[in-house]
């Protein structure tokens, strides 16, 4: 009677270790189902991302992060086109930020200006074309004295970091 | 219990050894080879000879009881309840018919009656006249080649037996009272025959055989003294099995063999019972296992294609940190240009336009509230608009002027603000 109490003990145990390592080994293979789905989606795409990762490769500007010329080339590209478009530039800050672990550094320039509607959409557009990597990461326009408008504008060059010049 | 036994004895019929006893000792005889019998092994007790189960034990005549009776009917199914009647008026039938461990034969037929020869066994017969593994028995005399329409008397167990056929059947044994062969025997053997004789079931006074065995004395002189019997001496014959088996045993191997049966049944059922355990634990660590290989396949397969994986997921991640300079229907003038042209005539103007990589926010003046409304449904609805942000319209709010202020914040997709579902203020 001990004996088949304590057999049936240990089946009951020995059922209960087994069904949670089943569930966790069922858990264990949907999560890999879902993670190879995922896998196939993304080589699914691969060639896709093969040819825009080649695209980046030879279209994203490298700038020479011991100097700052190129900086400072971006800084008068921005304050030149603004003041060629007609409009009132004056500069709030601006510089070199780092990439930290992002696949880009940035050089940026925070400015505000003044001027009509049409000027200012000139201007934007010459800043933000597709091959420039250039970003405009805050951009505020407000009413001012019709047909005045003031535009608080931040707009950086995201670039590819190398030390010294690429040949 | 009880069954019929056909008639004929053959020595031929030789499936197993042949236990017998004899004057002071069990004998064990086998097949020598061609259907010759062969002493194999002498043994004071029977349990000494060790019996195989195909072995046939001769059981001793002083342990079983002969009747021989005329049965008034034809029909041989009805013999059985007429002999148990015989036997329960004589005393010799056990408590139930089932108790009862009887065989009968057949020996001859007069008109409507049978003449019926029964051999019952006891239904306690003593444990060292049977064993357990055996299930063929047969009275001894069954067992031996008699002479027809004879009178064979050998010493069995330190007594005197007879056997009395009628043509080449077994129609009574029994054991003699006399301890010597002499002219009381001769007397004895002459008042056992006369009932049979009176009966009709033996033809006329038979011849009588002596077996003889080592250290018997008899004296034929004294036997056939009186002149109403005259008797002649042989060696003991070797056993013969009958040709078809009594089909009855002692009660106590019955009840054994039924306990076996059982055991052997539970035993079956526990080893059932075993298999099935043993079957499921296999079909549950199978499973387990399978899975295990599943999971580990899966991983294989993941980890084959990780680099091209990876790869690719570093230049969409890639992409994606770029897209704000690389996507042009990201653009704020793009996104400003969208929502200009979603400005009516007249009647609504916008009075802030602020955008951030994350997030737009809107706000500016309407004449009327419907008018507000309408601008902020537009936007909201407006194809190009809706696939990059989620828009969030404020209420409308009336100003003091009589026109409707309004503000309408929206979210980019897949943004980090959007998942945080962070406050859409700017």
């Amino acid at each position: 009677m001990l004996l088949s109490a304590l057999f049936l003990l240990l089946n009951v145990v020995a059922l209960k270790t087994f069904l949670n390592r089943r569930a966790a080994l069922q858990t264990n293979i949907q999560t890999l189902e879902a993670e190879l789905m995922q896998s196939r989606t993304v080589l699914g795409q691969q060639d896709y991302w093969e040819e825009r990762a080649q695209w980046l490769e030879s279209n994203q500007p490298t700038d020479d992060v011991s100097t700052v010329d190129d900086d400072n080339r971006f800084i008068e590209f921005v304050e030149s086109t603004a003041k060629q478009s007609g409009l009132a530039y004056t500069r709030r800050g601006g510089g070199p930020v780092p990439s930290e672990g992002r696949p880009y550094a940035e050089v940026f320039d925070a400015s505000t200006v003044k001027g009509n509607m049409k000027s200012l959409v000139e201007w934007i557009s010459k800043l933000q074309q597709p091959k420039e990597f250039r970003a405009i990461k805050q951009l505020r326009i407000k009413s001012g004295e019709p047909p005045e408008v003031i535009c608080d504008i931040e707009v950086a060059r995201w670039f590819r970091p190398v030390e010294g010049k690429t040949p | 219990m009880g069954g019929k036994v056909k008639t004929g004895r053959d020595a031929s019929a030789n499936s197993g050894s042949i236990c017998r006893p004899a004057s002071a000792c069990w004998q064990k005889w086998g097949d020598a080879g061609s259907g010759v019998p062969a002493l194999r092994l002498e043994a004071a007790e029977l349990s000494e000879l060790k019996p195989a189960p195909s072995d046939l034990i001769a059981i001793p005549v002083r342990r079983a009881f002969s009747l021989c009776v005329w049965v008034p009917a034809d029909d041989p199914t009805l013999f059985r309840d007429l002999v148990l009647t015989q036997l329960e008026m004589r005393g010799l039938a056990g408590r139930t018919r089932e108790d009862t461990a009887f065989y009968w034969q057949e020996i001859a037929r007069d008109g409507t009656e049978a003449l019926v020869q029964v051999t019952v066994l006891p239904v306690h017969l003593a444990a060292r006249y049977w064993h357990g593994d055996v299930t063929d028995y047969a009275v001894s005399p069954a067992c031996l080649p008699l002479e027809n329409d004879g009178v064979a008397i050998w010493n069995e167990q330190g007594a005197w037996v007879a056997a009395i056929t009628r043509g080449d059947k077994l129609i009574h044994f029994q054991a003699l009272a006399e301890p010597s062969a002499g002219a009381s025997m001769a007397l004895e053997v002459s008042m056992m025959l006369a009932p049979l004789e009176a009966g009709n079931m033996i033809d006329a006074l038979p011849c009588v055989v002596f077996y003889r065995q080592e250290g018997d004395e008899i004296d034929l002189a004294a036997f056939s003294e009186s002149g109403a019997l005259s008797a002649t001496v042989r060696d003991f014959p070797p056993p013969v099995r009958p040709v078809v088996s009594s089909g009855c045993v002692p009660l106590a191997v019955r009840e054994l063999q039924v306990h076996k049966k059982k055991s052997a049944q539970q035993q079956r059922l526990a080893f059932a019972g075993a298999a099935l355990y043993l079957a499921l634990v296999l079909l549950l660590a199978g499973q387990t296992l399978w899975l295990q290989w599943q999971g580990r396949r899966l991983r294989a397969e993941i980890d084959r294609d990780a680099p091209a994986v990876q790869a690719t997921k570093t230049a969409m991640d890639k992409w994606q940190a770029l897209q704000p300079t690389l996507e042009p229907s990201t653009y704020a003038l793009e996104i400003l240009f969208q929502t200009s042209r979603l400005l009516p005539k007249d009647g609504v103007r916008l009075t802030l336009f602020e955008i951030n990589l994350d997030r737009v926010l809107i706000q500016g003046e309407a004449s009327t509230l419907a008018a507000a409304i309408k601008f902020q449904d537009d936007l909201k609805k407006n194809t190009e608009l809706e696939v990059l942000y989620d828009w969030a319209p404020q209420a409308p709010k009336q100003l003091p002027n009589g026109s409707t202020r309004f503000q309408i914040d929206g979210t980019r997709r897949g943004s980090a603000g959007q998942s945080t579902n962070e406050s859409s203020d700017i």
